[in-house]
Protein backbone atom coordinates (compact mmCIF):
# COMPACT_ATOMS: atom_id res chain seq x y z
CA UNK A 1 0.00 0.00 0.00
CA UNK A 2 2.56 2.51 1.08
CA UNK A 3 4.66 1.69 -1.97
CA UNK A 4 1.65 2.24 -4.16
CA UNK A 5 0.95 5.50 -2.42
CA UNK A 6 4.55 6.56 -2.94
CA UNK A 7 4.35 5.72 -6.61
CA UNK A 8 1.04 7.52 -7.04
CA UNK A 9 2.41 10.45 -5.09
CA UNK A 10 5.57 10.54 -7.16
CA UNK A 11 3.46 10.40 -10.30
CA UNK A 12 1.22 13.23 -9.16
CA UNK A 13 4.28 15.24 -8.27
CA UNK A 14 5.86 14.53 -11.63
CA UNK A 15 2.63 15.36 -13.44
CA UNK A 16 2.35 18.67 -11.56
CA UNK A 17 5.96 19.52 -12.25
CA UNK A 18 5.72 18.69 -15.93
CA UNK A 19 2.44 20.60 -16.16
CA UNK A 20 4.19 23.60 -14.64
CA UNK A 21 7.09 23.12 -17.00
CA UNK A 22 4.66 22.93 -19.91
CA UNK A 23 3.04 26.16 -18.75
CA UNK A 24 6.27 28.03 -18.51
CA UNK A 25 7.08 26.85 -22.02
CA UNK A 26 4.12 28.86 -23.30
CA UNK A 27 6.22 31.79 -24.35
CA UNK A 28 5.97 33.51 -27.68
CA UNK A 29 9.12 33.96 -29.76
CA UNK A 30 10.66 37.45 -29.65
CA UNK A 31 9.37 40.25 -31.85
CA UNK A 32 12.13 41.07 -34.31
CA UNK A 33 10.43 42.89 -37.19
CA UNK A 34 11.54 46.51 -37.55
CA UNK A 35 10.66 49.42 -39.79
CA UNK A 36 13.20 50.52 -42.39
CA UNK A 37 15.11 53.45 -40.94
CA UNK A 38 14.17 56.49 -43.05
CA UNK A 39 12.53 59.89 -42.49
CA UNK A 40 9.24 59.09 -40.72
CA UNK A 41 10.21 55.69 -39.33
CA UNK A 42 10.19 56.93 -35.73
CA UNK A 43 6.75 58.38 -36.24
CA UNK A 44 5.61 55.05 -37.72
CA UNK A 45 7.02 53.22 -34.71
CA UNK A 46 5.32 55.47 -32.18
CA UNK A 47 2.00 55.41 -34.07
CA UNK A 48 1.71 51.74 -35.05
CA UNK A 49 3.70 49.51 -32.73
CA UNK A 50 1.53 49.90 -29.65
CA UNK A 51 -1.10 47.64 -31.25
CA UNK A 52 0.83 45.48 -33.72
CA UNK A 53 4.27 44.40 -34.85
CA UNK A 54 5.98 46.09 -37.81
CA UNK A 55 5.50 43.02 -40.01
CA UNK A 56 1.78 43.89 -40.28
CA UNK A 57 3.03 46.64 -42.60
CA UNK A 58 6.15 44.98 -44.01
CA UNK A 59 4.20 42.02 -45.51
CA UNK A 60 1.68 44.18 -47.38
CA UNK A 61 1.71 44.35 -51.17
CA UNK A 62 3.05 47.55 -52.67
CA UNK A 63 0.00 49.73 -52.10
CA UNK A 64 -0.56 53.13 -53.65
CA UNK A 65 -0.54 56.27 -51.53
CA UNK A 66 -4.36 56.43 -51.43
CA UNK A 67 -4.49 52.89 -50.03
CA UNK A 68 -1.99 53.73 -47.27
CA UNK A 69 -3.95 56.89 -46.54
CA UNK A 70 -7.17 54.87 -46.12
CA UNK A 71 -5.36 52.49 -43.76
CA UNK A 72 -3.91 55.32 -41.66
CA UNK A 73 -7.35 56.95 -41.31
CA UNK A 74 -8.95 53.60 -40.45
CA UNK A 75 -6.33 52.89 -37.81
CA UNK A 76 -6.97 56.22 -36.09
CA UNK A 77 -10.75 56.35 -36.46
CA UNK A 78 -11.65 52.68 -35.93
CA UNK A 79 -8.81 51.40 -33.75
CA UNK A 80 -7.82 54.58 -31.86
CA UNK A 81 -4.20 54.51 -33.04
CA UNK A 82 -2.20 57.31 -31.35
CA UNK A 83 -1.65 59.17 -34.60
CA UNK A 84 -1.91 62.96 -34.57
CA UNK A 85 -3.96 64.21 -37.53
CA UNK A 86 -1.35 66.79 -38.45
CA UNK A 87 1.21 64.00 -38.93
CA UNK A 88 -0.86 62.16 -41.55
CA UNK A 89 1.21 63.31 -44.51
CA UNK A 90 4.49 62.40 -42.84
CA UNK A 91 3.44 58.86 -41.99
CA UNK A 92 1.67 58.23 -45.30
CA UNK A 93 4.77 59.48 -47.13
CA UNK A 94 6.93 57.09 -45.11
CA UNK A 95 4.69 54.09 -45.75
CA UNK A 96 4.35 54.85 -49.45
CA UNK A 97 8.07 55.48 -49.96
CA UNK A 98 9.21 52.38 -48.06
CA UNK A 99 6.41 49.83 -48.40
CA UNK A 100 4.27 51.15 -51.24
CA UNK A 101 4.21 52.28 -54.82
CA UNK A 102 5.57 55.83 -54.87
CA UNK A 103 4.05 58.00 -57.62
CA UNK A 104 6.46 58.43 -60.50
CA UNK B 1 12.12 17.08 -55.11
CA UNK B 2 12.27 20.74 -55.89
CA UNK B 3 12.35 21.74 -52.28
CA UNK B 4 15.30 24.09 -52.74
CA UNK B 5 13.33 26.24 -55.08
CA UNK B 6 10.70 26.89 -52.44
CA UNK B 7 12.61 26.60 -49.21
CA UNK B 8 15.71 28.64 -49.18
CA UNK B 9 17.72 28.62 -46.06
CA UNK B 10 18.36 32.24 -45.46
CA UNK B 11 19.62 34.42 -42.71
CA UNK B 12 16.78 36.89 -42.38
CA UNK B 13 18.38 39.26 -40.00
CA UNK B 14 21.52 41.26 -40.10
CA UNK B 15 24.18 40.49 -37.54
CA UNK B 16 23.38 43.72 -35.73
CA UNK B 17 19.74 42.81 -35.19
CA UNK B 18 20.64 39.30 -34.16
CA UNK B 19 22.90 40.76 -31.52
CA UNK B 20 20.09 42.99 -30.28
CA UNK B 21 17.48 40.29 -30.03
CA UNK B 22 19.65 37.35 -29.12
CA UNK B 23 20.14 34.04 -30.81
CA UNK B 24 17.45 31.80 -32.20
CA UNK B 25 16.02 33.65 -35.13
CA UNK B 26 19.19 34.43 -37.03
CA UNK B 27 19.01 31.40 -39.29
CA UNK B 28 15.33 30.79 -39.94
CA UNK B 29 14.19 28.72 -42.86
CA UNK B 30 12.28 30.81 -45.39
CA UNK B 31 9.35 29.77 -47.54
CA UNK B 32 8.13 31.55 -50.67
CA UNK B 33 4.34 31.68 -50.95
CA UNK B 34 4.47 32.49 -54.65
CA UNK B 35 3.26 36.10 -54.77
CA UNK B 36 5.10 39.43 -54.58
CA UNK B 37 6.52 40.12 -51.09
CA UNK B 38 5.55 36.57 -50.12
CA UNK B 39 8.75 35.29 -48.48
CA UNK B 40 8.08 34.24 -44.89
CA UNK B 41 10.09 32.65 -42.10
CA UNK B 42 9.20 29.27 -40.62
CA UNK B 43 9.04 29.86 -36.87
CA UNK B 44 8.43 27.56 -33.93
CA UNK B 45 5.70 28.51 -31.45
CA UNK B 46 4.57 26.75 -28.25
CA UNK B 47 2.89 23.40 -29.09
CA UNK B 48 3.55 24.02 -32.79
CA UNK B 49 5.99 22.67 -35.34
CA UNK B 50 7.68 25.42 -37.40
CA UNK B 51 4.87 27.28 -39.18
CA UNK B 52 4.85 30.07 -41.74
CA UNK B 53 4.84 33.32 -39.81
CA UNK B 54 2.69 35.98 -41.42
CA UNK B 55 2.81 38.40 -38.48
CA UNK B 56 4.34 38.41 -35.01
CA UNK B 57 2.00 40.47 -32.77
CA UNK B 58 -0.75 39.47 -32.69
CA UNK B 59 0.37 36.16 -34.18
CA UNK B 60 -0.79 34.95 -37.57
CA UNK B 61 0.75 31.64 -38.63
CA UNK B 62 -0.12 29.50 -41.61
CA UNK B 63 0.30 25.82 -42.28
CA UNK B 64 3.02 24.78 -44.77
CA UNK B 65 1.01 23.45 -47.73
CA UNK B 66 2.86 20.11 -47.80
CA UNK B 67 0.99 19.18 -44.58
CA UNK B 68 -2.26 18.86 -46.56
CA UNK B 69 -0.82 15.93 -48.50
CA UNK B 70 -0.38 13.88 -45.32
CA UNK B 71 -4.03 12.98 -44.77
CA UNK B 72 -7.39 14.64 -44.24
CA UNK B 73 -6.81 15.63 -40.60
CA UNK B 74 -4.55 18.59 -39.88
CA UNK B 75 -2.43 17.86 -36.79
CA UNK B 76 -2.82 20.29 -33.88
CA UNK B 77 0.82 21.30 -34.05
CA UNK B 78 0.42 22.27 -37.72
CA UNK B 79 -2.94 24.06 -37.45
CA UNK B 80 -3.02 27.72 -38.55
CA UNK B 81 -3.29 30.61 -36.08
CA UNK B 82 -5.00 33.94 -36.53
CA UNK B 83 -5.56 36.66 -33.91
CA UNK B 84 -6.75 40.26 -34.13
CA UNK B 85 -5.82 42.04 -30.90
CA UNK B 86 -2.38 42.76 -29.53
CA UNK B 87 -2.78 40.93 -26.20
CA UNK B 88 -3.13 37.56 -27.90
CA UNK B 89 -3.09 34.80 -27.00
CA UNK B 90 -4.22 35.61 -23.44
CA UNK B 91 -1.70 34.68 -20.72
CA UNK B 92 -1.87 31.13 -19.47
CA UNK B 93 -2.71 32.35 -15.94
CA UNK B 94 -6.16 33.48 -17.15
CA UNK B 95 -6.87 30.13 -18.80
CA UNK B 96 -6.14 27.69 -15.97
CA UNK B 97 -9.09 25.48 -15.00
CA UNK B 98 -9.31 27.02 -11.50
CA UNK B 99 -9.54 30.50 -12.98
CA UNK B 100 -11.29 30.14 -16.33
CA UNK B 101 -15.09 30.60 -16.42
CA UNK B 102 -17.66 30.98 -19.19
CA UNK B 103 -20.36 33.54 -18.41
CA UNK B 104 -23.75 33.33 -20.09
CA UNK B 105 -25.89 36.47 -19.76
CA UNK B 106 -28.43 38.60 -21.60
CA UNK B 107 -31.95 37.57 -22.50
CA UNK B 108 -31.96 34.27 -20.59
CA UNK B 109 -34.07 33.05 -17.70
CA UNK B 110 -30.99 32.36 -15.56
CA UNK B 111 -27.61 33.95 -16.12
CA UNK B 112 -25.09 31.17 -15.58
CA UNK B 113 -21.37 30.70 -15.02
CA UNK B 114 -19.64 27.51 -16.12
CA UNK B 115 -16.27 26.03 -15.26
CA UNK B 116 -14.67 23.70 -17.79
CA UNK B 117 -15.75 20.85 -15.56
CA UNK B 118 -19.37 22.06 -15.78
CA UNK B 119 -19.16 22.20 -19.58
CA UNK B 120 -17.80 18.67 -19.77
CA UNK B 121 -20.96 17.44 -18.01
CA UNK B 122 -23.11 18.31 -21.03
CA UNK B 123 -23.50 15.42 -23.49
CA UNK B 124 -20.25 15.52 -25.51
CA UNK B 125 -20.55 15.67 -29.29
CA UNK B 126 -17.96 15.42 -32.04
CA UNK B 127 -17.66 16.80 -35.55
CA UNK B 128 -14.91 16.65 -38.15
CA UNK B 129 -14.88 20.14 -39.61
CA UNK B 130 -12.72 22.47 -41.64
CA UNK B 131 -11.81 25.82 -40.17
CA UNK B 132 -10.75 28.32 -42.80
CA UNK B 133 -9.77 31.95 -42.43
CA UNK B 134 -11.97 34.36 -44.41
CA UNK B 135 -8.81 35.74 -45.99
CA UNK B 136 -7.17 32.41 -46.78
CA UNK B 137 -5.24 32.84 -50.07
CA UNK B 138 -5.57 36.66 -49.96
CA UNK B 139 -2.00 37.04 -51.22
CA UNK B 140 -3.10 35.66 -54.61
CA UNK B 141 -5.70 38.38 -55.19
CA UNK B 142 -5.17 40.44 -58.34
CA UNK B 143 -5.26 43.35 -57.90
CA UNK B 144 -3.77 42.82 -54.46
CA UNK B 145 -5.65 44.00 -51.38
CA UNK B 146 -4.42 45.00 -47.90
CA UNK B 147 -4.79 42.56 -45.00
CA UNK B 148 -3.13 39.40 -43.74
CA UNK B 149 -1.13 38.24 -46.77
CA UNK B 150 -1.66 34.49 -46.63
CA UNK B 151 -1.04 31.72 -49.12
CA UNK B 152 -3.36 28.71 -49.07
CA UNK B 153 -2.39 27.56 -45.57
CA UNK B 154 -4.91 29.41 -43.40
CA UNK B 155 -7.17 26.37 -43.27
CA UNK B 156 -7.24 23.05 -41.47
CA UNK B 157 -9.47 20.09 -40.69
CA UNK B 158 -9.84 18.64 -37.19
CA UNK B 159 -12.08 16.47 -35.05
CA UNK B 160 -13.70 18.88 -32.58
CA UNK B 161 -15.30 17.69 -29.37
CA UNK B 162 -17.38 19.69 -26.94
CA UNK B 163 -20.86 20.61 -25.76
CA UNK B 164 -23.66 21.69 -28.07
CA UNK B 165 -24.18 25.44 -27.75
CA UNK B 166 -27.89 24.64 -27.94
CA UNK B 167 -27.74 22.53 -24.76
CA UNK B 168 -25.84 25.20 -22.85
CA UNK B 169 -28.25 27.94 -23.98
CA UNK B 170 -31.24 25.74 -23.14
CA UNK B 171 -29.94 25.27 -19.61
CA UNK B 172 -30.05 29.06 -19.14
CA UNK B 173 -33.42 29.33 -20.93
CA UNK B 174 -33.39 31.65 -23.97
CA UNK B 175 -35.97 34.46 -23.97
CA UNK B 176 -38.68 34.43 -26.65
CA UNK B 177 -37.55 37.73 -28.19
CA UNK B 178 -33.89 36.70 -28.61
CA UNK B 179 -32.47 37.58 -32.00
CA UNK B 180 -28.72 36.97 -31.82
CA UNK B 181 -26.04 35.54 -29.56
CA UNK B 182 -22.76 37.39 -28.98
CA UNK B 183 -19.41 35.69 -28.34
CA UNK B 184 -16.33 37.23 -26.73
CA UNK B 185 -12.93 35.72 -25.99
CA UNK B 186 -10.16 36.66 -23.57
CA UNK B 187 -7.87 38.10 -26.24
CA UNK B 188 -7.64 41.85 -25.75
CA UNK B 189 -6.58 45.10 -27.33
CA UNK B 190 -4.26 47.39 -25.43
CA UNK B 191 -6.29 50.60 -25.90
CA UNK B 192 -9.79 50.62 -24.40
CA UNK B 193 -11.13 52.44 -27.49
CA UNK B 194 -10.04 49.63 -29.86
CA UNK B 195 -13.08 47.46 -30.63
CA UNK B 196 -12.94 44.16 -28.77
CA UNK B 197 -13.13 41.06 -30.94
CA UNK B 198 -16.79 40.13 -30.48
CA UNK B 199 -18.82 38.10 -32.99
CA UNK B 200 -22.51 37.24 -33.25
CA UNK B 201 -24.68 34.51 -34.74
CA UNK B 202 -28.42 34.54 -35.35
CA UNK B 203 -30.33 32.70 -32.63
CA UNK B 204 -31.49 29.99 -35.07
CA UNK B 205 -27.93 29.17 -35.95
CA UNK B 206 -26.84 29.21 -32.31
CA UNK B 207 -29.64 26.74 -31.57
CA UNK B 208 -29.08 24.48 -34.62
CA UNK B 209 -27.42 21.74 -32.57
CA UNK B 210 -24.24 21.87 -34.66
CA UNK B 211 -22.63 25.00 -33.28
CA UNK B 212 -20.35 23.75 -30.53
CA UNK B 213 -18.42 24.90 -27.49
CA UNK B 214 -15.29 22.85 -28.18
CA UNK B 215 -12.68 21.88 -25.61
CA UNK B 216 -10.92 19.16 -27.59
CA UNK B 217 -9.26 19.10 -30.96
CA UNK B 218 -8.08 15.80 -32.45
CA UNK B 219 -8.43 14.09 -29.06
CA UNK B 220 -6.39 16.61 -27.09
CA UNK B 221 -7.05 19.87 -25.25
CA UNK B 222 -7.09 22.80 -27.68
CA UNK B 223 -3.60 24.21 -28.24
CA UNK B 224 -2.98 27.55 -26.53
CA UNK B 225 -2.81 29.30 -29.92
CA UNK B 226 -6.05 27.70 -31.13
CA UNK B 227 -8.23 28.87 -28.26
CA UNK B 228 -7.43 26.87 -25.12
CA UNK B 229 -9.44 25.97 -23.12
CA UNK B 230 -12.68 26.71 -25.05
CA UNK B 231 -13.61 27.95 -28.50
CA UNK B 232 -16.70 28.24 -30.61
CA UNK B 233 -16.91 25.80 -33.54
CA UNK B 234 -19.29 26.82 -36.32
CA UNK B 235 -19.08 24.00 -38.89
CA UNK B 236 -19.07 25.13 -42.51
CA UNK B 237 -18.51 28.77 -41.56
CA UNK B 238 -15.43 30.96 -41.80
CA UNK B 239 -13.00 31.03 -38.89
CA UNK B 240 -13.95 34.58 -37.90
CA UNK B 241 -16.91 33.09 -35.96
CA UNK B 242 -14.83 30.43 -34.19
CA UNK B 243 -14.12 32.71 -31.21
CA UNK B 244 -11.12 31.50 -29.20
CA UNK B 245 -10.65 31.53 -25.40
CA UNK B 246 -14.42 32.02 -25.31
CA UNK B 247 -15.48 33.41 -21.94
CA UNK B 248 -18.62 35.47 -22.56
CA UNK B 249 -21.84 34.59 -24.31
CA UNK B 250 -24.70 37.08 -24.36
CA UNK B 251 -28.17 36.57 -25.79
CA UNK B 252 -29.49 39.81 -27.31
CA UNK B 253 -32.76 41.08 -28.81
CA UNK B 254 -31.19 43.00 -31.69
CA UNK B 255 -28.62 42.54 -34.45
CA UNK B 256 -25.13 43.14 -33.06
CA UNK B 257 -23.25 45.74 -35.08
CA UNK B 258 -19.83 45.82 -33.41
CA UNK B 259 -16.79 46.59 -35.57
CA UNK B 260 -15.93 42.94 -36.32
CA UNK B 261 -19.49 42.33 -37.64
CA UNK B 262 -19.92 45.73 -39.33
CA UNK B 263 -17.91 46.99 -41.16
CA UNK B 264 -15.50 44.09 -40.45
CA UNK B 265 -15.81 40.71 -42.15
CA UNK B 266 -18.43 41.61 -44.72
CA UNK B 267 -18.84 40.56 -48.34
CA UNK B 268 -20.80 42.02 -51.26
CA UNK B 269 -24.48 41.10 -50.94
CA UNK B 270 -24.81 39.01 -54.11
CA UNK B 271 -24.59 35.36 -55.08
CA UNK B 272 -20.82 35.37 -55.72
CA UNK B 273 -19.79 37.68 -52.87
CA UNK B 274 -17.79 39.50 -55.51
CA UNK B 275 -17.49 42.77 -57.45
CA UNK B 276 -15.42 43.99 -60.38
CA UNK B 277 -11.89 44.79 -59.15
CA UNK B 278 -11.75 48.26 -57.65
CA UNK B 279 -15.52 48.64 -57.30
CA UNK B 280 -17.05 49.44 -53.91
CA UNK B 281 -19.93 47.04 -53.17
CA UNK B 282 -23.34 48.74 -53.06
CA UNK B 283 -24.51 46.59 -50.13
CA UNK B 284 -22.69 44.15 -47.87
CA UNK B 285 -23.64 41.29 -45.54
CA UNK B 286 -21.63 39.38 -42.92
CA UNK B 287 -19.44 36.63 -44.37
CA UNK B 288 -20.90 33.22 -43.54
CA UNK B 289 -20.50 29.82 -45.23
CA UNK B 290 -17.46 28.51 -47.15
CA UNK B 291 -17.74 28.25 -50.89
CA UNK B 292 -16.40 25.14 -52.67
CA UNK B 293 -12.63 24.63 -52.85
CA UNK B 294 -10.30 21.88 -54.00
CA UNK B 295 -6.55 21.44 -54.09
CA UNK B 296 -4.03 19.15 -55.68
CA UNK B 297 -1.61 18.39 -52.84
CA UNK B 298 0.70 15.73 -54.26
CA UNK B 299 2.38 18.00 -56.82
CA UNK B 300 3.57 21.57 -56.80
CA UNK B 301 4.52 24.08 -59.47
CA UNK B 302 7.76 23.14 -61.19
CA UNK B 303 7.75 19.45 -60.32
CA UNK B 304 9.29 17.18 -62.95
CA UNK B 305 7.49 13.94 -63.86
CA UNK B 306 8.49 10.95 -65.98
CA UNK B 307 6.42 10.79 -69.17
CA UNK B 308 4.29 7.69 -69.75
CA UNK B 309 4.77 6.64 -66.13
CA UNK B 310 1.51 6.44 -64.19
CA UNK B 311 1.29 8.42 -60.95
CA UNK B 312 -1.47 8.96 -58.42
CA UNK B 313 -2.64 12.55 -58.18
CA UNK B 314 -4.13 13.32 -54.80
CA UNK B 315 -5.65 16.20 -52.96
CA UNK B 316 -8.48 17.55 -50.84
CA UNK B 317 -11.84 19.26 -51.40
CA UNK B 318 -14.39 20.86 -49.07
CA UNK B 319 -17.39 23.15 -48.96
CA UNK B 320 -19.71 24.86 -46.49
CA UNK B 321 -21.38 21.65 -45.38
CA UNK B 322 -23.52 20.34 -48.24
CA UNK B 323 -20.86 17.74 -48.97
CA UNK B 324 -18.50 17.24 -51.92
CA UNK B 325 -19.99 14.99 -54.59
CA UNK B 326 -17.41 15.27 -57.36
CA UNK B 327 -13.79 16.25 -57.95
CA UNK B 328 -12.45 16.44 -61.50
CA UNK B 329 -9.06 17.13 -63.04
CA UNK B 330 -8.23 18.70 -66.40
CA UNK B 331 -4.89 18.89 -68.21
CA UNK B 332 -6.19 20.81 -71.23
CA UNK B 333 -7.27 24.23 -69.92
CA UNK B 334 -10.60 22.85 -68.73
CA UNK B 335 -11.84 21.47 -72.05
CA UNK B 336 -12.02 17.91 -70.71
CA UNK B 337 -12.35 16.78 -67.13
CA UNK B 338 -11.64 13.38 -65.60
CA UNK B 339 -13.54 12.42 -62.48
CA UNK B 340 -11.39 11.58 -59.48
CA UNK B 341 -12.10 8.91 -56.91
CA UNK B 342 -13.32 10.31 -53.59
CA UNK B 343 -11.72 9.07 -50.38
CA UNK B 344 -13.40 8.14 -47.12
CA UNK B 345 -16.36 10.33 -46.17
CA UNK B 346 -15.53 11.86 -42.78
CA UNK B 347 -18.68 13.98 -42.74
CA UNK B 348 -20.05 16.85 -44.74
CA UNK B 349 -17.90 19.49 -42.97
CA UNK B 350 -14.59 17.64 -43.42
CA UNK B 351 -11.84 17.71 -46.02
CA UNK B 352 -12.68 15.02 -48.57
CA UNK B 353 -9.63 13.32 -50.00
CA UNK B 354 -9.47 12.47 -53.70
CA UNK B 355 -7.12 10.49 -55.94
CA UNK B 356 -6.75 10.02 -59.67
CA UNK B 357 -4.42 7.81 -61.69
CA UNK B 358 -2.63 9.94 -64.25
CA UNK B 359 -0.19 9.21 -67.05
CA UNK B 360 1.74 12.33 -68.07
CA UNK B 361 2.80 12.90 -71.67
CA UNK B 362 6.08 14.68 -72.42
CA UNK B 363 6.11 18.46 -72.24
CA UNK B 364 4.63 21.14 -69.97
CA UNK B 365 1.46 20.11 -68.21
CA UNK B 366 -1.07 22.42 -66.55
CA UNK B 367 -3.32 20.58 -64.15
CA UNK B 368 -6.58 22.07 -62.91
CA UNK B 369 -8.76 20.68 -60.14
CA UNK B 370 -12.42 21.47 -59.59
CA UNK B 371 -14.94 20.22 -57.04
CA UNK B 372 -18.73 20.25 -56.99
CA UNK B 373 -20.99 19.92 -53.97
CA UNK B 374 -24.40 18.33 -53.39
CA UNK B 375 -26.24 21.52 -54.36
CA UNK B 376 -24.32 21.82 -57.64
CA UNK B 377 -22.07 24.66 -56.48
CA UNK B 378 -18.63 24.50 -58.03
CA UNK B 379 -15.57 26.70 -58.57
CA UNK B 380 -14.96 29.49 -61.10
CA UNK B 381 -12.22 29.14 -63.74
CA UNK B 382 -11.29 32.82 -63.21
CA UNK B 383 -10.83 34.22 -59.69
CA UNK B 384 -13.58 36.34 -58.13
CA UNK B 385 -12.61 39.61 -56.44
CA UNK B 386 -13.85 41.60 -53.46
CA UNK B 387 -12.25 44.52 -51.61
CA UNK B 388 -11.39 42.56 -48.44
CA UNK B 389 -9.76 39.60 -50.17
CA UNK B 390 -12.18 37.00 -48.82
CA UNK B 391 -13.50 33.67 -50.12
CA UNK B 392 -11.00 32.94 -52.87
CA UNK B 393 -12.07 29.70 -54.55
CA UNK B 394 -10.79 29.78 -58.13
CA UNK B 395 -10.07 26.44 -59.83
CA UNK B 396 -6.45 25.90 -58.74
CA UNK B 397 -3.76 25.41 -61.36
CA UNK B 398 -0.46 23.57 -61.00
CA UNK B 399 2.13 23.61 -63.78
CA UNK B 400 4.59 20.73 -64.01
CA UNK B 401 6.59 19.12 -66.79
CA UNK B 402 7.23 15.58 -67.96
CA UNK B 403 10.24 14.27 -69.85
Amino acid sequence: MSYLRLIVGAFACFATLSAMAAETEWKLPPETAKFKPAPGSELASSSCLLCHSADYIIIQPRLKREAWQAIVVKMREKFAAPLPKDKDDAIIDYLTANYGLPAK
Amino acid sequence: MNRRKFLLRTAIMTGGMAATFGAGAADEEMIDLGFENGKRPLVEYPQKRPLIRVTTRPPQLETPFSVFNNGPITPNDAFFVRYHLTQSPPPETLLRPDRFRLNLTGNVKDALTFSMEDLRRFEPVQVTAVNQCSGNSRGFFKPRVAGGQMGNGAMGNAVWKGARLKDVLAKAGVGATAKQVMFNGLDQAILPQTPDFVKALDIDQAMDGETMLAYEMNGEALPWLNGYPLRLVVPGHYGTYWVKHLHEIKVIDEVFNGFWMNPGYRIPDNSCGCVEPGVKPAKTIPISRFNVRSFLTSLKDGDKLKSKQAITLRGIAFDGGYGITEVAVSDDEGKNWRTAQLGKDLGKYSFREWTLQYVPTAGNITLRVKATNRTGQSQPMEPLWNPSGYMRNVVETITVSAG
